[in-house]
């Protein structure tokens, strides 16, 4: 006869230990992964961000890597493409080949440069979408079993295997919050901005916009004129708004290319300095030290971007975990840090966001040949 | 007998306010961009009353000059029935390897200018040429130059320029001769030479006779495909000087320096009431064309006007003034 007793104490044990022992498999199992799951150095991951299974995408190395580029329209995209052809070069055994387009800032032309990409036969397309319309030529690929790694700006598709971004929203407001409590927190302030429809440009504005709605006080009755991130465009808008606008206290700009040419414009016109926001534009950057002006940067998209994404599709293309999105570090440009961001023996064109201590230096030499000023 | 002399007074009525409108139809033919001007000024002295002070007139002039010069060339080209688009790279070609070139160095400047010359003379000589012995499109042909250089200024940049040039080099830019600005003088004596060509030479009738009825040019003894390529060669050059120019006004090389002044010379050209038929232009109304482009532009700007509304704007006039033309023609 079946003692009840027992027989009662013999299932809680037994579920006990299938409890315990299920307790310890996950913690066993979370702290493998945990070993697994690193963030791509120069980044962060913020928490209860998924991490994606790559192990359908594993492929012996080498491998060839698309980039689907929205333009070179620009300095900065200019030196990010140098860094990640050296990055190539620095791991022959990954890297079959790279191929890198240009779509001019063209989001059709951008669908067809990454349908081009594909016929090539690439591993991995690693994208950075013009605007939202270019996004079709990203999903075709990705629909298609390739993996993608979208970085440096998104264009609002959720189809792609990890993203890496900037804050721009965060760059925005850190931005509109030091230039408001310049002017003490009442004024008016001018803006200058790069490409419309942009994300790195929207997505500072947003930012800039948040920050605003907290200060009525603080009023924009300039702008935000796109300049394309031509310096003569915003010089010429700058010179407008001192002709046109009795009272300006501040300068928003989201990069130095617009800050520089607009305080040149404001100084020319035997007006005081008043506090400007940029970036880590070098010739913004010289131009704040030798006149020490009262400004304020943020270091944006960082220069080796490029070389992050490429470290993320290594990683997939390896079957290992990747986190579906990470973000950018930003650090502040302050009057008491410049000296260690600016490059006065280089020329304008240089951003000094460029390297991750530890993981990727950009190298001298590359720096010399671009920006050299002999 | 009373009513017929009612009758004729009100003929009388009738045909004076005729003349009237067709006197006041000669007048905004002859002088309507300059009543634009005038209003455009008047408009913004009452919104802003500061705007109007000589040294913001002054500046307003300096920022019109380059277009105004390159303008000036996109006048000649379009009085011949052609088109110059790739004038703005050129503008961008001169920033770039001009700034690269003389690299902060003063006695660099000269060779700089001399590649940048023979660089866009040789452009202009290419576009001329092709148009007139193999009867290319100019639209086609100028487009495709426009690619060209930019290509070759790029590939020389690597997209990394922004060279720097000497102080004495920006009094080009931003110098003063007495209290006018170095690019309104350049831009003024230009449009003098431009218009002593025009109106007062040989050559300068046979651009109208080309432009007008090429075979009818060719069968009078002009020599039409002499006078096809001149006029791009000029363009081109003007490309150059504005480009010069805009490199003193921002002390760097920007590859982005031309941008938009090869749309903005055509608009200022036919705002200016010349035909892109070809045969018909002005000086004068080139000038006028360019002056209410850069007013709407910078009144709008000083105003905080969205940068959407001013591209509205703009649009807007052109076709405002494309139609006045044509039904003034009819």
């Amino acid at each position: 006869m079946l003692n009840t007793k027992k027989f009662l104490r013999f299932i809680s044990f037994s579920t006990a230990i299938v409890f315990f022992a299920g307790i310890v498999l996950v913690c066993i199992a979370a702290t493998l992964n945990a070993a697994e799951q690193v963030p791509t150095p120069g980044t962060i991951v913020k928490r209860g961000v998924p991490w994606v299974n790559t192990t359908k995408f594993k492929k012996n190395p080498p491998w060839v890597i698309g980039y689907s580029n929205p333009s070179l329209s620009n300095e900065w995209r200019v030196y990010m493409v140098e860094l990640m052809k050296y990055y190539a070069k620095q791991n022959p055994n990954l890297v079959k080949a790279l191929h890198v387009t240009d779509s001019e800032d063209n989001p059709v032309k951008q669908i067809a440069d990454t349908e081009d990409l594909a016929v090539k036969g690439i591993d991995i397309l690693l994208s950075s979408p013009a605007t939202p319309a270019a996004n079709p030529g990203q999903e075709a690929v990705f629909r298609k079993g390739k993996p993608v790694v979208q970085f440096d700006r998104t264009g609002g598709t959720e189809e792609y295997t990890c993203t890496q971004l900037t804050q721009e929203v965060e760059v925005g407001r850190m931005l509109t919050e030091w230039l408001v409590k310049a002017i003490g927190k009442k004024g008016n302030i001018v803006v200058f901005s790069g490409v419309p429809g942009g994300w790195p440009s929207e997505g500072r504005l947003m930012g800039m916009r948040q920050v605003l709605s907290k200060y009525p006080d603080v009023k924009i009755v300039g702008g935000p004129v796109y300049t394309f991130w031509s310096m003569a465009t915003a010089k010429k808008a700058m010179e407008d708004w001192i002709a046109g606008i009795p009272k300006i206290d501040g300068i928003w700009s989201d990069s130095g290319m617009m800050a520089k040419p607009a305080m040149e414009a404001w100084l020319e016109a035997g007006r005081k300095p008043i506090p400007t926001v940029g970036d880590c534009f070098n010739g913004w950057m010289k131009m704040w030290k030798t006149k020490k002006l009262p400004a304020y940067g943020t270091t944006n998209v960082p220069l080796f971007c490029g070389v992050l994404a490429m470290k993320a599709a290594f990683s997939i293309l390896s079957g290992e975990p990747v986190p579906r999105s990470s973000e950018y570090n930003v650090y502040e440009i302050t009057d008491e840090n410049l000296d260690k961001w600016v490059r006065m023996d280089l020329s304008d064109a240089y951003f000094s966001y460029d390297s991750v201590p530890g993981f990727f230096q950009a190298p001298e030499e590359l720096k010399k040949k671009l920006f050299s000023l002999k | 007998m009373k009513s017929e002399g009612m009758t004729s007074i009100v003929a009388e009525r009738a045909q004076r306010r005729t003349e009237n409108q067709r006197n006041v139809m000669s007048f905004l033919q002859a002088y309507g961009l300059w009543v634009v001007i005038i209003l455009l000024l008047v408009a913004a002295a009452v919104i802003t009353p500061g705007y109007l002070k000589p040294s913001k007139l002054m500046l307003l002039l300096r920022q019109a000059a380059p277009l105004g010069i390159v303008a000036l060339g996109q006048l000649f080209v379009i009085l011949i029935s052609g088109i110059d688009l790739s004038v703005g790279q050129v503008m961008s070609m001169t920033s770039v390897i001009a700034s690269g070139i003389i690299m902060g160095e003063q006695n660099r400047i000269l060779p700089a200018v001399a590649v940048v010359v023979g660089l866009a003379a040789a452009s202009g000589f290419m576009n001329g040429i092709i148009i007139a012995k193999r009867r290319v499109e100019p639209f086609v042909m100028t487009l495709a130059m426009m690619v060209i250089i930019q290509g070759f200024h790029w590939n020389y940049s690597k997209g990394a320029n922004m060279a720097y040039v000497p102080p004495g080099f920006r009094q080009l830019g931003l110098g003063y001769i007495g209290p006018v600005p170095t690019p309104v003088i350049i831009w003024a004596f230009l449009s003098v030479v431009a218009a002593v060509v025009l109106y007062r030479t040989p050559f300068g009738r046979r651009i109208y006779a080309t432009g007008g009825n090429r075979v009818a040019a060719r069968m009078s003894g002009v020599s039409v495909d002499l006078v096809t390529v001149i006029p791009y060669v000029l363009c081109a050059l003007s490309g150059v000087l504005a480009g010069l120019i805009s490199l003193g006004y921002v002390s760097v090389g920007d590859s982005r320096t031309g941008m938009g002044y090869e749309l903005g010379s055509i608009a200022a050209v036919v705002i200016g009431g010349a035909s892109l038929a070809g045969g018909r232009g002005k000086i004068s109304g080139n000038i006028a064309g360019v002056l209410i482009l850069t007013l709407i532009n910078s009144l709008l700007n000083a105003f905080g006007a969205l940068w959407f509304v001013i591209q509205i704007v703009r649009g807007a006039i052109i076709i405002a003034a494309v139609a006045w033309y044509v039904r003034s023609r009819v």
